[in-house]
């Protein structure tokens, strides 16, 4: 193995979940470069790639199918926060949660959609219709929580969508869906 | 750089550094906010970029007249044109936020 793929490999290993832009960016290579070496380490299966909402992650293939759609979303900072409200705070209606966390109604449910997909978060209806946000792995979540953080420009975009997100919200305190 | 002091002097080198702050500072919330519009694909979103691109647009505007590619009425104009741009965009996408939020309350 060459000694760019080792050090593309073992970035991989030590961040499960980056995606191709980070890796580029990380280890200061050309686009090219990555391409071609993830492209090899995908064929010999040392590394596994994942497309997920637009992009794709890599992840070393020790990680199940379900860890890699998690990593993937605990890299965005607002559905973190979500979690650990959930894991500190129990089964949860939606509106205390952005209540909670100060976040706008339309960002809990952006990042809401993601973690109900990635199988993180259930939505449970009780008999008038009105949600709970649960954990359906919440050891397992734990867990993956301190194994990945997200990276600086990944902070500054979900930062600036909650932001926006809260100016442009209108104050209809809605009606839970 | 024998541009600059073909201007006023002294008075350039602060003006330049001003505009290279505000290019760099504008050209960096333009990407974050390209990276939040591929994120969401709203139209909210699109017009959030449109207003920082008009906003990094003037830094641009003074640069280019800066090094005298402009006369002070075109870079006035185009300075004062953008900012109409700028707030007719803010406008649109807070307008915008609230017919959405009526349609997904009426669905």
């Amino acid at each position: 193995m060459t000694e760019q793929r080792d050090r593309i490999r073992e970035f991989v290993a030590a961040n499960p979940g980056v995606h191709f832009n980070e890796v580029k960016r990380s280890l200061d290579l050309g686009t090219g470069q990555v391409q071609y070496h993830l492209r090899k380490l995908e064929r010999s299966d040392d590394v596994v790639g994942k497309s997920l909402y637009g992009r794709k992650h890599y992840y070393t293939p020790e990680y199940g199918e379900w860890e890699r759609g998690a990593l993937a979303v605990l890299r965005r900072e607002t559905a973190r926060d979500i979690l650990v409200y959930l894991i500190s705070n129990g089964p949860t209606a939606p509106n205390s949660v952005a209540g909670g966390l100060e976040i706008a109604r339309s960002t809990l449910e952006w990042h809401l959609n993601h973690l109900v997909e990635q199988e993180l978060v259930k939505k449970k209806r009780d008999a008038q219709n009105r949600v709970t946000l649960e954990l359906l792995h919440p050891e397992e979540t734990t867990r993956m929580l301190q194994e990945v953080k997200p990276s600086v420009a990944n902070r500054l975009v979900d930062r600036f969508t909650r932001l926006v997100d809260g100016l442009l919200e209108t104050n209809t305190s809605d009606t839970d869906k | 750089m024998t541009l600059l002091h073909a201007t006023t002097g002294v008075d350039s080198l602060s003006l330049l550094v001003f505009i290279t702050i505000a290019a760099l500072g504008t050209a960096l919330l333009l990407g974050i906010a390209i990276a939040a519009f591929i994120q969401r694909r709203s139209q909210s979103y699109l017009l959030v970029v449109l207003a920082f691109g008009a906003l990094f647009g003037r830094s641009v505007v003074a640069g280019v007249s800066m090094v005298g590619l402009l006369s002070p009425a075109t870079h006035h104009h185009l300075e004062h044109g953008m900012d109409v741009v700028l707030v007719a965009v803010v406008v649109a996408a807070v307008y915008y936020a609230r017919t959405m939020t009526e349609q997904s309350i009426q669905q």
